[in-house]
């Protein structure tokens, strides 16, 4: 089983657009796909129509008493599952933080899904925090969207920085522009220096554009409502792309 | 979460849709007829296995037989007979494992009309999908199911449809759908096995115990002509083979059941039929272990052993012509006609003795038989001292088989698992004299001038040695196995059984 997470210290980049967008495309190939709505605002459950769990059961996660896998639920779509968000997942943080091993807690929560799903996809809250830190120590690839600004390039460095300070692998970290306007001399400029100066980038990027806004209103992945519409072709590229790095 | 399946004579009459339809939003996909032919091995071995095996006009599938759609899909326009004959591997090693030398063979098609529903909550997710399957042409009116698939984390929604299916006059299914979608041809799955499954009763006579044997085995016997005749794989003349023997068997050792002078004309009648196809069975041994032959010699014998498993194969098509031919005759009817008469209307001597009795002390006399001849073999003993005591244990292996249903199961296991041993060895030395006679025999009546036959002459010339040092092997072993069958285990578990007589 690969571990995908999908982080960004900075809240609103299309962090969850694009979890929810790729696990679709993941599970269409066939591949059996749980995607962890660990974000507590719940924006991913909220996408796929999923009501988000009653509050208190954030413990699932850090004790061996309840499973995490009785909660999952399917979506509509074939080999997709979702373990839908949870109000008291804002409490991760204190809760990991009293298990016994503290940077590795998830490590062990996730194993149960060995063998039953070939990709877990993580949305993970925004933030540095412990239960960040878990997540780092557990994916195997992260992928982290930038919108090509001043602050997020900023944010993205800090990332970076804390990254080596923790002495976590950097090469996991794949970071893609997201929410690109391309009529923004600024988005352009702005996309040619973080090449420049961090090599990583895909090429292929998420556009910022009125179809992905409105996944909101249609509640489902881009590709299952308009599989023939540009932004659906360009996440089915940006997926490629990650399956060719990373080799899902 | 399993698929639940709910039998109906209408969907519509029994209001479930609109209950459905009042609770949640119902969007309804286009309907479709698919017409499917079911598989399986003529012993029902994907049934048995908990699989279903159909063929659409353009795919092969195989699900498990409740679940909701199949877990291999592979286009195909004609299924091949044998695992061997199929192109994907992952199809070849599952039907490798479940149907073994059986041949996967057609049931009659099936035409089914598919309606799917997506059964949507208040926020508009899939909470549940229902599928109404109809199968009209059947002579007791139209088939009518109901499949509700249930959604992981969705239970509560999947117990509310039952809910209203149950209250809308639908039955659950007992069996799975196929099961019961097969009964419109009135077939019944797992109805045909080649194991001997005979519940006899304690207070039963004998005679009453033999009449319940022989009608199996003769039912038996019945079922797999057409399968012989038609030549789909090996199995049938087996099955045939051994019914007969068995008949013969129950015949020769419960002499109490019938008059002797009927027994005895049946056992001959019986005994004409096995020797027809005795050398049939052996052809088809020799080419279902062709690949073993080859796995003996050296890659440049291999050659010579081709044209060895031509001339079987030519032989075994002329054999299998003049047994089919014969299976066809008014003789051949005759004698299972007449013996299934008998079997209806027995003579029966007066007074017979009780089942029970009888088992018991044939048993009993068999095992002291086998017992006796067995320590008095040595290394100095002939062959056919071995052959004469694997006839013996047979024979005993039959009663065990006959009289199974008398005696408690766990126990009669056991003593079956003891005697296996002695079993394989003894039939592993007879084969392997039996083989290197029929080789012996061709490398005599074979020319020898011809470059090609001095190839083929050398292959059989190495064949015949391995196989009769790995003879010389199986009879050293035989002195390990007989040990292991002549143990104080053995012997008290034979007294716990069958009393000390």
């Amino acid at each position: 089983m690969r571990i995908l997470s999908f982080y960004s210290i900075k809240g609103g980049v299309g962090k969850t657009t694009a979890a929810v967008n790729l696990a679709y495309l993941n599970a269409r190939e066939g591949r059996r796909t749980l995607l962890c709505d660990l974000d507590p605002q719940a924006s991913a459950s909220f996408y796929f129509r999923i009501k988000p769990m009653s509050g208190q059961n954030s413990k699932m996660l850090v004790s061996a008493q309840r499973k995490a896998s009785e909660f999952v639920r399917a979506t509509d779509y074939e080999n997709l599952d979702l373990l839908p968000s949870d109000i008291s997942f804002r409490k991760l943080d204190i809760q990991i933080d009293k298990a016994r091993k503290p940077k590795s807690q998830l490590k062990h929560t996730f194993r149960q899904f060995d063998g039953e799903y070939d990709t877990l996809f993580i949305d993970c809250p925004p933030n540095i925090t412990l239960l960040s830190e878990n997540i780092f120590r557990v994916s195997d690839i992260m992928l982290v969207p930038v919108i090509p600004t001043t602050l997020s390039r900023r944010t993205y460095e800090q990332l970076c920085d804390f990254l080596l300070k923790q002495e976590i692998d950097v090469e996991r970290v794949i970071p893609f522009f997201s929410m690109v306007d391309r009529r923004k001399n600024m988005h352009k400029q702005m996309m040619e220096d973080l090449r420049g100066a961090h090599p990583g980038f895909l090429e292929h990027y998420i556009p910022y554009r009125s179809d992905i806004e409105k996944m909101g209103t249609f509640r489902a992945p881009l590709p299952a409502v308009y599989p023939e519409s540009r932004s659906a072709r360009e996440m089915v590229s940006l997926w490629r792309e990650v399956l060719e790095r990373a080799s899902v | 979460m399993s698929i639940l399946c709910f039998r109906t004579e209408d969907v519509n009459s029994g209001g479930f849709m609109l209950r459905v339809e009042e609770r949640f939003e119902v969007e309804s996909e286009s309907p479709h007829e698919s017409f499917i032919t079911p598989y399986d091995t003529f012993d029902w071995r994907m049934y048995g296995n908990g699989y279903f095996a159909y063929a659409t006009p353009t795919s092969f599938n195989i699900q498990e037989s409740l679940a909701p759609s199949p877990f291999l899909e592979r286009e195909m326009r004609s299924v091949p007979r044998f695992w061997w004959e199929f192109k994907d591997d992952r199809l070849r090693a599952l039907l490798k494992n479940i149907t073994g030398i059986r041949a996967l063979l057609p049931l009659p098609g099936l035409e089914i009309h598919e309606q799917k529903h997506r059964v949507r909550n208040e926020d508009g997710k899939i909470v549940g999908r229902l599928s109404i399957l109809t199968h009209a042409a059947s002579e007791d009116g139209a088939r009518c199911y109901l499949l509700i698939e249930p959604l992981r984390g969705y239970a509560e929604e999947r117990d509310s449809l039952s809910a209203m299916a149950r209250k809308s006059g639908m039955k659950r299914l007992p069996c799975p759908l196929l099961e019961d979608l097969l009964l419109v041809h009135d077939i019944h799955p797992g109805d045909y096995s080649s194991k001997l499954d005979i519940g006899l009763r304690r207070t039963q006579t004998i005679t009453e115990a033999a009449l319940a044997i022989h009608g199996q085995l003769l039912s038996t016997m019945r079922s797999n002509i057409p399968g012989i005749i038609q030549d789909y794989d090996t199995e049938f003349l087996h099955d045939f083979r051994v019914a007969t023997r068995r008949t013969r068997a129950c015949l020769s050792q419960i002499k109490e059941a019938f008059p002797p002078a009927i027994a005895a004309e049946y056992n001959a009648g019986f005994k004409k039929i096995a020797q027809r196809c005795n050398v049939l069975r052996d052809l088809d041994v020799y080419l279902l272990e062709k690949q073993r032959y080859y796995d003996l010699l050296p890659q440049h014998l291999h050659q010579g052993l081709d044209q060895y498993f031509a001339h079987i194969k030519r032989r075994r098509k002329a054999q299998h012509k003049s047994f089919a031919d014969f299976l066809q005759t008014k003789t051949f009817a005759s004698t299972l006609e007449n013996w299934g008469a008998f079997l209806e209307s027995p003579q029966t001597p007066a007074g017979s003795p009780p089942a029970i009795e009888v088992a018991r002390s044939r048993i009993r006399d068999r095992f002291r038989k086998i017992i006796k001849k067995g320590r008095k073999i040595s290394t100095a003993s002939p062959d056919k001292d071995l052959h004469s005591l694997r006839i013996d244990c047979k024979r005993l292996r039959y009663l065990l088989e006959f009289f199974a249903s008398l005696f408690p199961a766990k126990k009669m296991d056991r003593l079956i698992k003891h005697m296996k041993g002695l079993q394989d060895n003894l039939g592993e030395f007879n084969d392997l004299a039996v083989q290197q006679g029929n080789l012996s025999v061709y490398l005599a009546r074979s020319g020898h001038n011809a470059p090609q036959h001095q190839l083929r002459s050398a292959a059989i010339g190495g064949l015949l040695a391995v196989l009769s040092n790995r003879q010389n092997e199986v009879r050293e072993e035989f002195f390990h196995s007989f040990a292991e069958f002549d143990s104080k285990q053995v012997h008290t578990l034979c007294k716990e059984l069958f009393g000390e007589g």
